[in-house]
């Protein structure tokens, strides 16, 4: 190895070095004061969250229609069928109706060939 | 550690005197880091930029230093890590561009005003950029700084063996390349 010379280093510019503590520090502020940026927009984004969270809970329901009203009533049992019956203008057409819907969506209860055996 | 990595040392525990003892850090060892550098990437705006970077994350991981080795072997941890893995995203960014970061450094060598001609001086430095880059770094750590085998082990992280082995294969392949020609 003795045989090759020592490198010489590359030179940098002229005044490099008497500028580069500052231009350092510098960059070095720089970087610590946009780091507050990104807390901050973690909390804007956790507070329209939290509000439009609290929105939700605090929205108006929607008044309910009559056939909405009624199947409430029906479905908590504080209506019985005779209630609603009574309520019909005609019931024995009602009772008809609902007859026929059920029939038509059920078919026929028994198949012909068991009804001879009694 | 020495009076001077001390005195730094208390400087920036203290609010007060914070920004001086960076100062003082940057102004004792800102030509060594440089240098270090420099050597391995050739070109200065790039070596201007990791020298600033291996500073800026010296004071980000300033709190974690335990003071069980010296700043100077500290810094050049940082350093060098920064340098090899520059050279590497370099060297993977020419998989996808014709930009052949090992022709710009050479080219770069030739260029007057930066070893004014001086041919041996040429011939060492592309025979050198001809190396793996951790070798080149090996070599650059034993024969222009003149480390020992212990400090490079702790810079690097290598065992003091793999260094010798590896120095030792560097030299002989640079003196091929450059006495032979």
């Amino acid at each position: 190895m003795n045989r090759l010379p020592k490198l010489k280093d590359l030179d940098p510019p002229q005044g490099y070095f008497d500028r580069l503590p500052q231009q350092i520090l510098d960059k070095a502020k720089s970087r610590k004061s946009f780091a507050w940026t990104r807390y901050a927009a973690a909390a804007v984004l956790l507070i329209g969250l939290g509000i439009t969270w609290q929105l939700d809970r605090f929205a108006v329901d929607q008044p309910l229609s009559t056939e909405e009203e009624a199947n409430l009533y029906i479905e908590s049992q504080l209506w019985s069928a005779e209630d609603v019956l009574s309520l019909s203008d005609d019931p024995n057409a009602l009772l008809d109706q609902i007859i026929e819907e059920e029939w038509t969506a059920t078919g026929e209860l028994w198949p012909d060939d068991e009804l001879d055996w009694f | 550690m020495n009076q001077t990595d001390q005195q730094i040392l208390e400087q920036i525990s203290s609010p007060f005197t914070r920004e001086l003892g960076f100062r003082q850090l940057i102004e004792t060892y800102q030509r060594k880091v440089y240098h270090v550098i420099r050597r391995m990437v050739i070109i200065h705006e790039d070596a201007d930029d990791l020298t600033q970077n291996t500073f800026i994350k010296a004071f980000r991981s300033l709190d974690r230093f335990e003071g069980n080795s010296s700043l100077f072997t500290w810094l050049y941890r940082i350093a060098t890590n920064e340098a090899l893995s520059f050279l590497e995203k370099k060297k993977k960014r020419y998989f996808f561009s014709m930009d052949d970061h090992h022709e710009k450094m050479e080219s770069y060598l030739d260029q007057p005003g930066n070893l004014n001609g001086d041919e041996i001086q040429i011939r060492l430095q592309k025979a050198l950029l001809k190396l793996p880059e951790k070798q080149r770094l090996v070599f650059h750590l034993k024969y222009q700084e003149e480390l020992t085998y212990e400090q490079m082990s702790e810079i690097t992280g290598t065992s003091v063996g793999a260094l010798k082995a590896s120095y030792h294969h560097a030299v002989k392949k640079i003196e091929q390349s450059v006495l032979s020609e």
